[in-house]
Formats: structure tokens, sequence, C-alpha cells
């Protein structure tokens, strides 16, 4: 997907980031594994510009997965980062992407996050035969041979989102997003959705990236009054949608996320604090990790990057998405015994990774990641709660091959545990997710 | 047909005539991660299963034998596997009336998007067929609406207008279209023509 930021404040935070990760690298480099084989990898995230706090999260998540195997007996192998940032250029990134794979002869790199971002890198990665290892939520229908994507498939975060919200919610739905392809695709599939459990689509409004001239979008919502809000608006954008929701809420009982929410398939609890309370509180997103699941790997995670980071930073799904990239790839070159692309690739799909947010594997059919959809609600201080979570990791399915749209909404909502079993006929649904709360 | 739906190729099943190479094979993979069930043929020595939904051709090494069993059966959409651009093979591929081509080496990239534009072009074009055999029919039968058009003009001493307007009434309540109903006027049907002006006299929406 992709993301806007502007804030002066946070640009400036994140440039000092960068400092801090100059020294981080250099930890790696010269750090206590000086006597292992040093393996490059290339890392290619932007940490300046647009969507600077994203590419940022995904650079930690790269880091810290390294650090990690650096400072295991497990390896006995270094792994050294070689860090391009592309500052958000779409025309440097080719041009980095090059100078990493044909220039320093690096197989493997860790990055991009916009979709438009990884269109431009894929030619160069699969005529040098490389790989890219992909670590971003977003709107698939796409399979490369040469690109590993460890982030969220559609089938993982808007299907599961839309299900529980048609049958929670009054079906009729106020759309709005940043005007690209992000926003586009989600709305196409979430229309489908809608119209076959017939409700309707009250409006589908796109912003240009970055514009927070929301007030009209709050007015229209206020005269419409839809079921609930489907957002798929980016950074500052999306923010502001939060902020003057909250706003009218203090005069518009009808604007209470407990009557009708913000939903969201990208919100992270990064963007929470960029909100700020209360006006984050109370809204609904779909993702595959949240900091609060509560798994002992992922309590060993948060810990490890606050220890990293900050102690006041929140960890994302971006952060581990690319945490679970580097650590498959790790994982992968150490079973391969090779960094050959091909070969790992095929010592990739023996492998199993217990994740932060659980088990992960890579699929050999789309070279996706199977990944747990989750639902959380947020509250305060950056945090969502999470209230529903599938049983078991979801096979990713890129091309939405097996999405029918009247299967998922014929009951209009969320089964909750053993319904399957005594409320229906039908084959237990792995989409349906499990409420926990 | 699929306009407003993401497209979804689940359970379709293709036939790709092309040699084994790495290009089949790429394509193959790619038809069943979509879940198309495939089967390739080369030589085509045997007529492909009677239940085949698309077929994708070889442009460099086709002829026109390998698609005489297409005649025998419903039409489905053809996809072109193009390599050579030499005009030639070109010619012959146009000949073959591909709904859409995939370009050599085979890529991840395309295969999805050629099934769609395949089945697009494949139904927008049999929609214009039928439509243009409609229009042609109907032009055809135009002689044949004017004249019954003249008859009773004559017979009721009706302006052209009014002669036009009862012969699409008697269609109407007849449930039979303009030209049928020109026909057997044309063919002397006296009962019909003594109904036709009782209708005039009765107004038109009536029929005795």
């Amino acid at each position: 997907m992709g993301c806007g930021m502007g804030n002066g404040a946070l640009v400036d935070l994140m440039r000092s980031q960068g400092l801090f990760f100059l020294r981080k690298e250099l930890h790696l480099i010269t750090g206590n594994a000086t006597s292992k084989a040093k393996i490059q990898i290339g890392v290619l995230f932007s940490v300046t510009g647009p969507y600077s706090t994203v590419g940022s999260e995904m650079l930690n998540g790269t880091l810290l997965a390294m650090q990690e195997v650096n400072d295991s007996s497990e390896y006995d192998f270094q792994l050294v980062p070689s860090i391009e940032n592309p500052g958000g250029d779409l025309t440097q990134y080719r041009a980095f992407c090059e100078n990493l794979v044909k220039g320093k002869r690096i197989p493997h790199v860790v990055g991009c996050y916009t979709s438009i971002s990884r269109k431009e890198v894929i030619p160069i990665i699969e005529k040098h035969d490389a790989l890219l290892w992909y670590p971003s939520h977003y709107e698939g229908f796409e399979s490369s041979s040469n690109v590993i994507y460890s982030g969220a498939s559609p089938n993982q975060h808007i299907v599961p989102l839309a299900a529980y919200a048609l049958g929670q919610y009054r079906p009729e739905v106020y759309c709005v997003g940043s005007n690209y392809i992000w926003a586009w695709e989600n709305n196409r599939i979430l229309r489908e959705m809608v119209t076959t459990c017939g409700g309707r689509i009250i409006a589908e409004k796109y912003l240009p990236i970055g514009s927070v001239d929301v007030e009209d979008v709050i007015a229209e919502i206020a005269n419409t009054k839809p079921g609930f809000i489907f957002n798929t608006l980016i950074g500052e954008s999306s923010y502001a949608l939060y902020r003057a929701y909250y706003r009218e809420g203090a005069h518009n009982p009808r604007f209470d996320p407990s009557i009708m929410p913000i939903t969201s398939c990208s919100l992270s609890e990064p963007e929470l604090l960029s909100i700020g309370d209360p006006a984050a509180g109370g809204h609904i997103t779909s993702s595959v990790y949240f900091q609060s699941v509560p798994n002992p790997e992922n309590a060993k995670f948060v810990a490890r990057y606050k220890a990293q980071f900050g102690r006041d930073r929140v960890t994302s799904a971006d952060a581990e998405a690319s945490y679970i990239a580097t650590l498959l790839l790790a994982m992968a070159i150490r079973r391969a015994g090779t960094t050959d692309s091909q070969q790992v690739k095929k010592a990739l799909y023996q492998c199993k990774l217990q994740a932060p947010q659980g088990v992960v594997w890579i699929d050999p059919d789309n070279n996706h990641c199977y990944l747990t959809p989750r639902l959380g609600r947020s509250i305060d201080n950056g945090r969502f709660s999470i209230f529903a979570v599938a049983s078991a990791p979801a096979k990713p399915d890129p091309y939405l091959v097996w999405f029918d749209a009247l299967e998922i909404t014929a009951d209009g909502r969320v089964r909750t545990e053993g319904e399957d079993e005594v409320g229906s006929l039908r084959e237990p649904r792995r989409r349906h997710l499990r409420l926990v709360k | 047909m699929m306009a407003f739906r993401i497209p979804n190729f689940r359970g379709y099943h293709a036939v790709v005539i092309h040699r084994e190479d790495n290009n089949r094979n790429l394509l193959v993979q790619r038809l069943r991660q979509l879940s198309l069930h495939v089967v390739s043929l080369w030589p085509l020595s045997e007529e492909p299963p009677l239940q085949t939904d698309v077929v994708f051709f070889d442009a460099d090494e086709g002829w026109d034998e390998q698609f005489s069993w297409l005649t025998r059966r419903a039409p489905i959409p053809l996809i072109a596997i193009i390599g050579s651009e030499a005009p030639g093979r070109l010619e012959w591929t146009i000949a073959q009336g591909p709904s859409a081509y995939l370009v050599k080496p085979i890529q991840t990239t395309g295969v999805f998007t050629s099934l769609v534009m395949g089945f697009n072009n494949f139904h927008r074009l049999s929609e214009l067929e039928a439509a243009k055999e409609k229009a042609n029919s109907r032009l055809k039968s135009r002689p044949s609406v004017f004249k019954a058009l003249l008859t009773l003009m004559d017979h009721f001493g009706l302006e052209e207008a009014e002669a036009f307007s009862l012969l699409r009434s008697a269609s109407m309540v007849r449930r039979k279209s303009i030209e049928t109903m020109s026909a057997s006027i044309n063919s002397g049907d006296g009962r019909l023509l003594a109904e036709l002006g009782a209708m005039l006299v009765l107004g038109h929406k009536k029929m005795l």
C-alpha cells in the first residue's frame, strides 16, 4: 500500500532517527559477531519523504531481525545491511535497486512499501534473478516468482473486516480514501460484498494524497448517516479524518465509534499516536498483527523493539512484516547453505517461523505468507484491543480466487466460536474470525 | 459479463496448444495458480476435451488444421501466444480471431490480464455480432414492412404514420415482430385485415 506524511516535527524526528540507524548499522557490522561470515543484504526503504514514518518502521523491523540473527549462535553467518533510501522519490527506486543487485551483486533485497515502488523495482529484480522480500500488506493481484510477500493479501485484511462490519452494522457504507490504487481496489472488493448482501455504498469519496480537507466528508457523513465508514485514506489525510470525526462528535451523537465506527485495513499503532487521544480511540482496524497480540514471541519482539528504538515507541504490522521477511530470509539461507536466489527460495518453502503474530510460512503456490487475520479496536496510548481472531493462519489468496462475496456475507456476520458445528450445515470457514472478547 | 465483478476463473477449463518449453510451463503454472484446469497439447493429434472454456495457442508454430475442431463447437475465447512479430505470422494469428494475446517470454504478470481481456473482448464481440445479425435481418425485411404499410394505407385510407401505428400496435398485441406481422399482411390474410380494421374502430389497445 502506501502512506503519506508531512508533519514537520515527525520529519525532524525521522531525520534524527536516520542518524540513529546509521549507528545501529555500524553496530551490526562491527558487533559481537565479527568471526561469522558476512552476507550482504540489500535494504530499500524510504526513511525520508512523504511516507517516512512507515518506511522507518519497516527499516527498524528489518534491522532488529538482522541483529537477532547476528547475535544468535544458531546462525553461522551475519547479515550486513546495505541500506539505500530513495526518500519516497519513485525515480530513485530503480537506480538504487540496480546498484544493489547489479552493482553490488546482492541477490536479496528487503524493501518497498508502496505498490508503485514495488512495480518499479520488479523488472530489475527479475532480470537479475534476485529476490525482493516485500513486507507490506497491499491490494493483491500480483504474484512474481522473484518476490516474497510477507505482508497481508486482501483475503487477509479487507475480506474479514468487511464480513464483520457488514454483520455488525447497518450495511450502508460511506467510503473515503486517498486517490490511488490501494483505496480503489479495496473499495471495489467492499462494494462487491456490500451489494451482494443487499446493502449499499452511500458514497465513494477520494481525496488527493496528503489532503487534510475532510470537513466536506464529515458534513456528508452527518447528512447521509451511514452504518459505518470505510477509510482507505493514508497518512495525514487519515489522521485528519479521525480528528474531525471526534470534533463532530462533541455536538452530534451519531459520531460515536460504538454506533458508527471508522473501519480501516491499514491504521497502525504509530498512527494512533499521530492522531492523538482521545480522537484515535474506539475505531476498528483489520490487521494480521497488533502490538497487543498475547504471544511470548511478541512480548520479546516488543521489548527488543523498545530497547532498540526508544521506550515510547510502538510496534506495528509493517515493522512485524519486515521482521518476518528478514528472519525468513535468514532461515532460508541457513537451510540452503547458499545465497543463490533459487535455492534460497526452494529452502524457504520448508521454513516455518514462530513470529510475533503466531506461526507464519510462505505458500509455494504464490510466494505470499500464511498470516492470522485479526480485528482490533483502538483504545488509548497507541494501542489496539483485539476482539476477533482467525482460528488458524489463513492461506494467502492474492487473486481472490477463493473469494465469494455471497458465501462470506450470506449470514451477514462473523461467527462466534463453536457456532460452525451447531449453527450451520456448511463447512467451517476459516475466514470467519473468532470473537475473543 | 464481469463489469462490476472481481474476475474469477476458478474451475474454468483451459487448453494450451504449445510445445513443451519454459513458456508453456510458466503459463500452465500461472493458470493453475488461478485455479483453472489445464490441458496442454502438442502436437494437436486429438480433439481437446469437450469441456473447454478458453484456448491458448502458439502463434509461432501454429497451423490452420489445429482449429478445425473449433468449428464443431460453441465459440470460446482464443488467446494467442506471440513470439515472432513477422507480418505473415501476425496475419495468420489475426485470422484465428484471438480475443487477447500474450507475448513471449511468458512472465508472471500478464496471464491474468490476458484472461480478463480475452473473456471481456469475446463477450463484447459476441454481443455485437448478435446485435448485427438482428439489425441485418431487420434491414432485409424493410421492403416487406413497406409493402404492408402500403396495404394498410390503401385498405383503410390511412396516412403513413397512422398505418405504422396500427402495424406496431397489432404486433405488440400479438407479441410478434413488426417484420413477421408485415409478412402475414403481405400474404393476403383477409381475416387478419378484418381484425386490424376492428382494432382501428375500437382503438388500438383492444383486439377482438
